[in-house]
Order: C-alpha cells, then structure tokens, then sequence
C-alpha cells in the first residue's frame, strides 16, 4: 500500500477527533464565565454565599447539558461513536476519581468558610490568588494530561492567571467589576474558540444522508 | 495492491503467498487497522475514519464478517438504529500475523535488493 499504517497515529487521530468540535472548550469557557456571574446574586439581593452557589450551580449545569446535548444531537450523527481501548478507559476513569475529590474538597473548603470556621486563619490577599489559581489550575492541567487534550493546559493556565489578574484590576476599579471583567473576558474567549471549531466541523462534517 | 512474485518466487513451486491477501485490500485493510486500535465503532464513525464509502464499507464489511474477522451488533436507541463493529478474537489475531508477515516480507525484500 502506498500510504503507511501507523497504528499509534490511528487511533491517536481517532481519539483526537472527539475534540474538533468544540464542545469541550465552550463547556470549560462557560465554567470560567460562572465565576463573572457569581456577583448577580446582589442584583437578585440573594445572601451572599447562596446567590454565589445559586447562580454558579445553575450556570455550570447548565454548560454541562450543552455539552451533552451538544454532543448527542450535533457530534454523534456527524462523526458517530468510538468506544476506546483499556488504556483510555483507564486514564478518563482516572479524570472522574480525581474531579470527584477535586469537587468534594471543594465542598468540605466552601462549608467551612460559610460556617467561619476558616475565621482564625488570616490568608494574605496574593497568597490567597495563589491558592485559588492552583486550585483551578491543577484540576485542568491533569485532566489535560489524562485527556490528551493540549488546548485544555492553556485554558488550565489562563484560568489559574485569572486571580492574579483580579488582583490587578482591583488596583483601579472597585466593587466586583475585576471578576467580571476577567472572567468574563477569559471565559469569553475560551467560549469563542470552541464556537469556532464547532463552526469548522460542522462544515467539514455535514449530516451523512 | 498484491505484491508480484519476483523472479526468485516464481522458480519456487512451494512459494506461498507472503501474506493474508484478503486482508491486505485496502478497504479491508484500512477497515481492520481502524477497528484493531479501538475496542469497537459504530458504522459512522468508522465511514468518517477509514474515509470509505457506505456501499465499500458495508460490503467490505460483510465480506469481514463472513471470514469471521469481524462482529457487527445492532441496537436501538428509541426508533434509531445503530451498528456496532468490532474485530473478533480470530480477526485479531489475523490482524497480528498479517502485520507480522509483512513487516518480514519487506525486510526481507530489502535484504534480497541490497545483495543483489
């Protein structure tokens, strides 16, 4: 045969096509855009930590449902279903066990601090940026490794930079317009990417008649 | 395309083909790559990956099936149906030899082409 058969490269382009349309990017865009619309919950005059949870709850469910609807209705029919081999089932396995801790130190960290009982400990304001650009940025650079998934280290660092920005912006502006304009900016740019890739694979992969 | 018996091969009366020729046909060829470094694939997928058209690939598919390389399952989701393929333990292990087979082949085509 003239063309070469490289079996790694198979299954490799086989793998990566699950990520040309750009579902995963808007999912991971609207996750950082819930942190710009953590502050509407003053607009509803909603308690603090219940608005913040209320309003980035129902938005990251919401990214959620695109994603999965997103990917039944418009990637399925285009380019069908690839059930892959032990190793990838390994490693996205690995991704679930260590989100789920992921998410419930989250929680035990956020019941903690609506409680007060975080209340003796005096966290300096860069420090704190530190804490909180790891814990965004760790998750999603080891579900990048174990994806495979390269455009997500950078939305990993982007993310994990967003605190720091805050901090700068908060030098000149007041209230929480630094949220929003960061995350919402970062979130924003993510979320246009993918809706790019989604626009090409929908050229490139028309409905199968 | 099916390698030609060289000169050496065609005095051989005991000269066996190289290798699993129904395999090596392109379509089956790229057919039975596509589903050997994956678990399985539904018939979409593996028209988008292999490239091939829905009468090459069903019918090459079929071909697959009847050697026994290949499984092919269908279900339904609600009124939808969706086909499944997969290669069999025995299309596996085909697969394997052939690959083999033919890495062997070439070597030894080169080895041949360098001393004469």
């Amino acid at each position: 045969m003239a063309e070469k058969i490289d079996l790694k490269e198979l299954e490799k382009k086989a793998y990566k096509s699950t990520f040309q349309d750009g579902f995963w990017d808007i999912f991971i865009g609207m996750i950082f855009m819930a942190f710009a619309l953590m502050p509407l919950g003053d607009v509803f005059e909603l308690p603090e930590m219940i608005g913040m949870l209320l309003i980035s709850l129902g938005w990251n469910i919401g990214a959620v449902v695109f994603m999965i609807l997103g990917k039944k209705y418009v990637t399925v029919p285009r380019i069908g279903m690839i059930k892959f081999g032990p190793k990838r089932k390994a490693d996205q396995r690995k991704v679930k066990i260590y989100l789920g801790i992921n998410v419930l130190f989250g929680v035990v960290v956020l019941l903690l601090q609506m409680t007060g009982k975080f209340g003796f400990i005096t966290v300096q304001r860069f420090a704190l940026s530190i804490l909180l650009g790891l814990f965004i940025s760790l998750p999603f650079g080891v579900m990048a490794y174990f994806l495979d998934f390269p455009r997500l280290y950078i939305y990993a660092l982007l993310g994990g930079l967003g605190f720091f920005l805050i901090d700068l912006f908060e030098l000149f502006t007041s209230g929480p317009i630094a949220l929003i304009l960061v995350f919402g900016i970062i979130g924003g740019s993510i979320v246009i990417v993918g809706v790019i890739f989604l626009i090409k694979f929908l050229r490139k992969y028309p409905l199968p008649k | 395309m099916v390698p030609k018996k060289d000169d050496d091969d065609k005095e051989n009366p005991d000269f066996k083909e190289p290798f699993d020729k129904f395999i090596h046909e392109p379509s089956r060829l790229k057919i039975m790559a596509q589903l050997f470094v994956v678990e399985s694939e539904d018939f979409i997928a593996l028209k988008v990956q292999t490239g091939l058209t829905w009468g090459n690939l069903s019918s090459h598919i079929a071909k697959l099936e009847e050697k026994g390389y290949v499984s092919v399952k269908k279900e339904f989701k609600g009124k939808k149906p969706r086909s499944w393929a997969n290669l069999t333990s025995k299309g596996r292990v085909a697969f394997e030899e052939y690959i083999k087979s033919m890495q062997g082949f070439l070597t030894e085509k080169v080895e041949k082409g360098k001393k004469k």
